[in-house]
């Protein structure tokens, strides 16, 4: 029989680690969103442009199939960090952003609207540990739609290029797990701020928007009328494409358009965003309310 | 025997208790020996919280009962103690130990050993109660099979086990109450902080919530401290209580003491020859008082019995008309701290 239907007994049974509690909200973070059919859907759907990447690198590199298709072989693109930037980088990050739009905002402002925190913080974790659980399940997600399913493509373009294309481009394995990490860092800290400050995930996801949206154009508009790096210090993702050019060595026209600024100035536009979003969080993320 | 003072600034109430070394406990099993060698459960010493201006003022009180209540007008202070004790807050000056373990160095260990149900709704959103009470006892370190084992056994316990896979959202105000209960229990904590447990329930909730916090300090595996407004919770619950008022200890109650020395406190109405009445009292060892016109208060010592008043009055041809024993209810002794200065 269940003891409690007979008394209340305490418990002196064993306990587990102090850092498998991060896990557990961990844990508990990832099944809620699994809840939604909407986002499964949608992570789904992330995964058709590695897979459709890998077909046309199949097609790419199937001369037979090219010469059925009647296509000029010296008008060929070649396969390199600009493709790999262009067409595998820019869309993940999309997809990045919009699924932290989705389920940034929803996994911290609940449990501060509904006055969770006091229940998290009178047991053995701290505000580290719920931060990182909670920032782990954006981690692990957004490493799942972008940088990892980006891997067996690298392979792939070296198997089928063959004559050492791989050992020449190993720096774009770099580019992409760094730039997707900094990027799904870089917008969770910033989603997880914004939804503490404003404890509302629909008008979190609003004001989440609204801070990538009109920092870009506050910051075009500094840079039309003052010039220099100022104004993309201001844009958000202003400092992540300057990071992927560096990484990726793009060096195409087509990427002209992109900001003017030195790595060293991106780098910092990053640390500051992370500094500032922890800060943002660290405040709000608290037991208790003090009434003045 | 040891002597434990209990005092603010300029009080000093004494109450009397057995003493023992503290030793550093470190496992669970430790915490056991240590409740048994009777440790404090509850240790302040001119503990102080400011925030823009002082909360709680120079604290300092040692109490060892296995309920404890923190008893005191709104905005004396109870809920920042108790922020404080949950490592919530941090103290200005003095320090505190629960269970013989200082808050400051040992706060994390301190806090596996805690649970705390919080006077405002407090719940995970889209989470159904047994999920919400079986991740809470995941986060206090019972393992996945055994903390959903014992929130289905914590559901039934509060008496919610029919609701328990219903979204907590949806549950009543006496339900979530239950539900902050149950979540505060299940991982079988060593010491209990109920935050006002009964605010906002009907009558019967508030009998079944007494009664439920009655039987887990009967059960000897869990101290409680209840901060309360409720002076009838309070003293239907707690063996002992410390009255706050302006963030300043205004008493120290030993009810269990209480309860015991004022069992032979007696109020008696007359009819008669008042005068010899009192003064046969006075012979038999009585301390005899005379508050108003026939009602006289008397203290009887050991080996006087009722029948000895009887046959006093019947030698005095006086009749006894009525006769109460009497005590300072909780609510005498608060409403004395209160005026006092």
């Amino acid at each position: 029989m269940a003891i409690f239907q007979k008394a209340y007994q305490g418990y002196s049974g064993p306990l587990t680690k102090p850092m498998d509690r991060t896990w557990v909200i961990f844990r508990y973070a990832l099944a809620d969103v699994f809840q939604s059919r909407l986002f499964l859907a949608f992570f789904a759907v992330c995964f058709l442009l590695p897979i459709l990447l890998m077909c046309f690198l199949y097609l790419f590199y199937n001369l037979e199939f090219l010469i059925e298709m009647d296509v000029d072989l010296e008008e060929l693109t070649e396969i390199d960090g600009n493709f790999f930037l262009l067409a595998m980088q820019y869309p993940q990050n999309f997809m990045l952003f919009v699924m932290i739009m989705a389920i940034g905002p929803a996994m911290i402002s609940p449990d501060i609207r509904n006055n969770a925190m006091p229940l998290f913080l009178s047991r053995p974790i701290n505000k580290a540990s719920y931060i990182l659980g909670k920032l782990l399940v954006l981690l692990v997600l957004g490493s799942l739609i972008s940088w990892v399913p980006a891997l067996p493509l690298f392979f792939w373009q070296g198997y089928l290029a063959g004559g050492g294309w791989l050992g020449d481009n190993l720096h774009l394995i770099v580019a992409s797990v760094v730039t997707s990490m900094a990027w799904i860092l870089s917008l969770s800290l910033l989603s997880f701020a914004v939804s503490a400050w404003v404890e509302w995930k629909t008008v979190a996801r609003l004001a989440f928007f609204g801070i990538l949206f009109f920092s870009s154009i506050f910051g075009g508009v500094v840079t039309e009328i003052f010039g220099g790096w100022g104004g993309y210090m201001v844009n958000i993702y202003a400092g992540i494409e300057v990071i992927m050019r560096e990484l990726y060595r793009a060096d195409s026209n087509l990427l002209d358009w992109m900001a003017d600024m030195q790595i060293g100035y991106a780098l910092l536009q990053f640390f500051l965003l992370s500094v500032i979003s922890l800060f943002v969080l660290t405040r709000r993320i608290r037991a208790f309310q003090v009434v003045s | 025997m040891t002597v434990d003072s209990i005092s603010s600034e300029n009080l000093s109430v004494e109450a009397s208790s057995e003493g023992a070394p503290v030793e550093q406990v470190t496992d669970t099993r430790e915490t056991q020996e240590s409740l048994n060698k009777r440790v404090p459960v509850l240790e302040l010493d001119r503990l102080s919280v400011t925030f823009d201006r002082p909360i709680l003022d120079k604290l300092t009180a040692q109490m060892h009962g296995s309920c404890i209540g923190l008893l005191g007008p709104n905005g004396a202070g109870k809920t920042t103690l108790l922020n404080t004790l949950l490592g919530f807050n941090r103290k200005t000056t003095g320090r505190a130990s629960i269970l013989g373990h200082d808050l400051t160095s040992d706060n994390h260990f301190v806090r596996g050993l805690v649970g705390y149900m919080p006077e405002r709704d407090s719940f995970i959103a889209g989470m159904s109660g047994v999920r919400f009470v079986r991740l809470m006892a995941e986060l206090s370190g019972l393992s996945s099979k055994v903390a959903l084992e014992r929130a289905h056994e914590v559901f039934f316990y509060v008496g919610l086990g029919e609701a328990r896979y219903r979204n907590i959202e949806s549950f009543s105000l006496g339900m979530k109450q239950l539900v902050k209960l149950a979540q505060a229990i299940v991982h079988g904590p060593k010491i209990l902080f109920l935050d006002e447990p009964t605010n906002g329930l009907d009558p019967p909730a508030r009998a079944r919530m007494l009664q439920l916090i009655r039987e887990i300090r009967d059960s000897g595996d869990t101290k409680i401290i209840i901060a309360s407004h409720l002076l009838q919770d309070i003293e239907s619950c707690c063996d002992e209580v410390l009255v706050l008022k302006d963030g300043k200890v205004a008493k120290y109650c030993n009810l269990e003491e209480e309860r015991r020395s004022n069992k032979h406190f007696l109020l008696i109405q007359i009819r008669g020859d008042e005068e010899g009445f009192v003064e046969g009292l006075r012979k038999l060892g009585c301390e005899v008082a005379l508050p108003n016109r026939r009602r006289i208060k008397a203290i009887i010592p050991e080996g006087v019995e009722i029948q000895h008043l009887y046959a006093l009055a019947e030698s005095l041809s006086v009749q006894i008309r009525n006769l109460d024993y009497k005590r300072d209810s909780l609510e005498d002794i608060f409403l004395r701290a209160m005026e006092e200065d």
